[in-house]
């Protein structure tokens, strides 16, 4: 009895983190997999706005809950994003302002444009976002990026071009990696989803899986 | 005791048991370490290897060679797969090698369609903990993944009409011909040099300055551009045809076959076989001096009826005319002459000049009348109406000439803008004529009563001495052209136009472009006012291709417009 339990006093720890490492794994891939599935998801809506791919709408989100099955994001069979669940996808297009955008954003022009810099059009040179839509538990988690302030995403998920040329509190955070040059633009999709219920004996001290998909 | 002795002998065997079997199991959770980790990169490897092919597919636009393309495609495959896959991902060993490789599609005959396939490869070192045991340090696994981009058609159909000719803005100094090319050049630099861009160019006559090529970054074009003159007057219909046929002839049916046309005002040349008039009528003066005109008397449409020039003149300083009773032939034979029919009044009701006849494109014939015709050595002129019957129903590329703008009349429905810095501020922006009774001879038709002696010679056709009518056909025959050209299922061509208002007599309404175009809505034109409702486009075709049209008042916003546009061709070419 007493080796039995010495035995088991390393075996079921063992036992146990092979479990919630394993599950992980697979929620892991998963979580990557949904973002994957969403980044391709909003370059194709992207690419043919005519292509009723408006990820704004619950009817085409759902493709991407239903991709997150078994994640807890669904609020129900009909696979409705839930507001409370246990997971959210935030997208995001995050575009390097240029002269482009100063174009469209500042108008009139002031008749120190073009050239376009800093002083006449703020968020030049900054990166912005041009479009935010957060599908799932949006009150839970952050985007990394930051969020655009509160009013200026319209229900489409769009964000006005004098926004992304004027409102400096419209820029995106930490995004310097991405290395953009002007006017061009990444397509970014997050995922988190909480995965406490299979965290056996609190093995992962935060048991929150992270992705992200940039295209 | 024997039972004691058994019992005290199998002491401490399940931890023995249990050891040997844990070695097993830390084998196996070593191993199963060692393969999810590996699982892990590899999924991380493969989407970070579908976000380097779409982002090189993007990057190829903005080069002038392949070589720059290829170059700065590369560079937007390895920075998109290091923002997905950073170095040292689950502490993958070394930087992963990225290589993108371009080819370009072909049909089961060898023919290019029109799909440049970008396809990548990576590969990366995943760590190994267990397996290192065995000497074995790390797994090398790789993933590859293949976009493909929609390459770009592109003509590029301007207007070089003499009404593009106005005078310097005071901010930019540019005129509209001037701001046009500025605006056309800039816009040219914007795409790839795997598309083909080409350029047609039109007055009364549509002409191919550029076949679409993907040269067209070599400066040849831009030259091209620059070199354009504003003169004439605006052979819409034309320019569509030939840039039309300059998709097919590119022939790439997967390619996105686009037409950008600008504009600053309403077609008014119809390119058609018209028959010559052999027969007597009555029709707006003036008439030729030989033969010499029957004398005239009485008067018809509040005018004295008249074979001379006689005015008065309108609000666009353009002569009013009267009606010429009996206005002698100058052709004894039937037959018809093959060109194009202009108007040279403004969009006048009251007769006016027409002009003809003009070769419809630079590789047409020039037009020639029979012999059989007196005085055609004085052709082409304004003198055309005495020569040639009536507008016929459909135009040499069998569009119809008919359609919404029948019954409508242009130098009315005066609009003003809100805005004082909108100039000029006001325009006639047209309406239905049976809205404004007492202007002209009240139709775009032939009588087909006589309502005055020998109308309905000709009745029920459109007429081709009065300006408005010349308009009224252009503008079907253009949406018409659109329409067939939008018709083609195997090139799918998508139509974009932008609208320069300012034109001093021909003005556009606010439906004709976006019926072009096929967009969805009617949208205000800067002479609207701020009450002004969008409405749906009556003429919308949704099983057809859905073009963009802009319109500005400003000439110097038409540079922001084109990139506009470019940014639409570019997001649907990706």
């Amino acid at each position: 009895m007493l080796e039995f339990a010495l035995v088991m006093s390393i075996l079921v720890p063992l036992f146990a983190g092979m479990f919630t490492i394993g599950i992980t794994l697979c929620k892991g891939i998963q979580v990557s997999n949904v973002c994957q599935d969403a980044v391709v998801l909003m370059v194709r809506a992207n690419t043919d706005p005519n292509a009723g791919l408006d990820l704004s709408l619950t009817q085409n989100q759902r493709m991407i809950v239903r991709a997150a099955a078994g994640l807890g994001m669904n609020a129900n069979a009909q696979y409705d994003p839930s507001s409370t669940g246990n997971g959210v996808v935030i997208l995001s297009k995050v575009i390097m302002v240029g002269p482009q955008e100063c174009a469209s954003g500042v108008v009139p022009a002031p008749p120190t444009a073009p050239p376009w810099n800093a002083s006449n059009c703020p968020n030049y040179g900054q990166y912005a976002f041009t479009y935010r839509v957060v599908i799932g538990n949006g009150t839970r988690w952050t985007s990394t990026f930051g969020n655009p302030p509160t009013g200026v995403v319209h229900s489409d998920g769009t964000i006005s071009a004098r926004d992304i040329a004027t409102n400096t509190s419209n820029r995106a955070l930490n995004a310097t990696f991405l290395n953009l040059s002007a006017s061009t633009f990444a397509l970014v999709s997050e995922m988190y989803a909480d995965v406490s219920y299979i965290n056996l004996f609190s093995v992962m001290n935060t048991p929150i899986i992270y992705s992200r998909s940039i295209s | 005791m024997a039972k004691l002795t058994n019992r005290l002998r199998q002491k401490g065997f399940a931890l023995i048991l249990h050891t040997c079997m844990l070695m097993g199991t830390v084998a196996m959770v070593g191993l199963a370490v060692d393969v999810g980790t590996i699982y892990m990169i590899k999924a991380r490897l493969s989407a970070a290897v579908d976000a380097a092919a779409l982002a090189a597919g993007r990057s190829v636009n903005l080069a002038n060679t392949v070589n720059q393309a290829q170059t700065q495609a590369t560079a937007a495959a390895q920075q998109f797969f290091a923002a997905n896959f950073p170095t040292g991902y689950l502490n993958s060993i070394g930087a992963p090698t990225v290589t993108p490789t371009f080819t370009q599609d072909t049909d089961a005959n060898g023919n290019p369609t029109g799909i440049l396939e970008i396809a990548v490869t990576a590969s990366a070192k995943a760590p190994t903990y267990f397996l290192n045991m065995f000497t074995i340090s790390n797994v090398t696994v790789s993933a590859s993944s293949t976009a493909s981009r929609r390459g770009l058609v592109l003509m590029l159909v301007l207007d070089q009409s003499s009404s593009m000719n106005t005078a310097a803005d005071p901010l930019s100094g540019l005129t509209a011909c001037q701001a046009m090319k500025q605006a056309a050049q800039n816009f040219i630099t914007l795409f790839s040099p795997y598309d083909y861009v080409g350029l047609v160019t039109f007055d009364i006559t549509a002409h191919l300055v550029y076949a679409p090529s993907t040269s067209y970054g070599n400066g040849t074009l831009n030259g091209d551009i620059g070199a354009i003159v504003c003169q004439s007057n605006t052979n819409t219909i034309s320019a569509l045809e030939l840039a039309y046929q300059q998709i097919r002839t590119v022939n790439l049916p997967l390619a996105l076959n686009t037409i950008v046309l600008f504009t600053d005002g309403s077609p008014n040349g119809v390119s058609a076989n018209f028959p010559l008039r052999t027969a007597l009528d009555s029709r707006w003066g003036p008439a030729l001096a030989s033969p010499a005109p029957p004398a005239q008397s009485g008067s018809t449409f509040g005018h004295t009826n008249s074979c001379n020039d006689v005015g008065p003149q309108d609000a666009n300083s353009v002569n009013e005319e009267a009606i010429c009773i009996n206005m002698p032939v100058e052709c004894t034979t039937a037959g018809t002459v093959r060109g194009t029919l202009s108007q040279w009044g403004g969009q006048d009701s009251w007769g006016a000049g027409t002009y003809g006849l003009a070769k419809p494109t630079d590789s047409d014939a020039a037009p020639s009348f029979p012999g059989t015709c007196s005085n055609a050595g004085g052709l082409p002129s304004t003198n055309v109406r005495q020569f040639l019957s009536y507008i016929p129903d459909t135009d040499i590329y069998g569009n119809s000439l008919h359609g919404i703008r029948d019954n409508w009349l242009f130098q009315t429905n005066q609009l003003c803008s809100p805005d004082p810095n909108v100039q000029p501020n006001c325009k006639n922006t047209g309406d239905q004529w049976a809205n404004h009774a007492g202007i002209g001879s009240g139709s775009n038709f032939f009588p087909t009563v006589n309502s005055y002696t020998n109308a309905k010679t000709y009745g029920g056709f459109f007429r081709i001495d009065q300006p408005n009518t010349v308009v009224a056909a252009s503008m079907n025959g253009t949406i018409n052209e659109a329409f067939k050209i939008r018709s083609d299922n195997t090139y799918n061509p998508v139509i974009h136009t932008v609208y320069l208002t300012g034109n001093g007599t021909d003005s556009v309404d606010r439906e004709f472009l976006p019926m072009v175009a096929n967009s969805p809505t009617i949208t205000a034109l800067p002479y609207d006012p701020v009450s002004f409702v969008p409405y749906p486009n009556p003429a919308f075709q949704p099983d057809q291709e859905q073009g963009k049209y802009l319109v500005t008042a400003d000439r110097n916003q038409l540079q922001s417009l084109f990139a506009q546009l470019a940014s639409e061709v570019l997001r649907l070419s990706k």
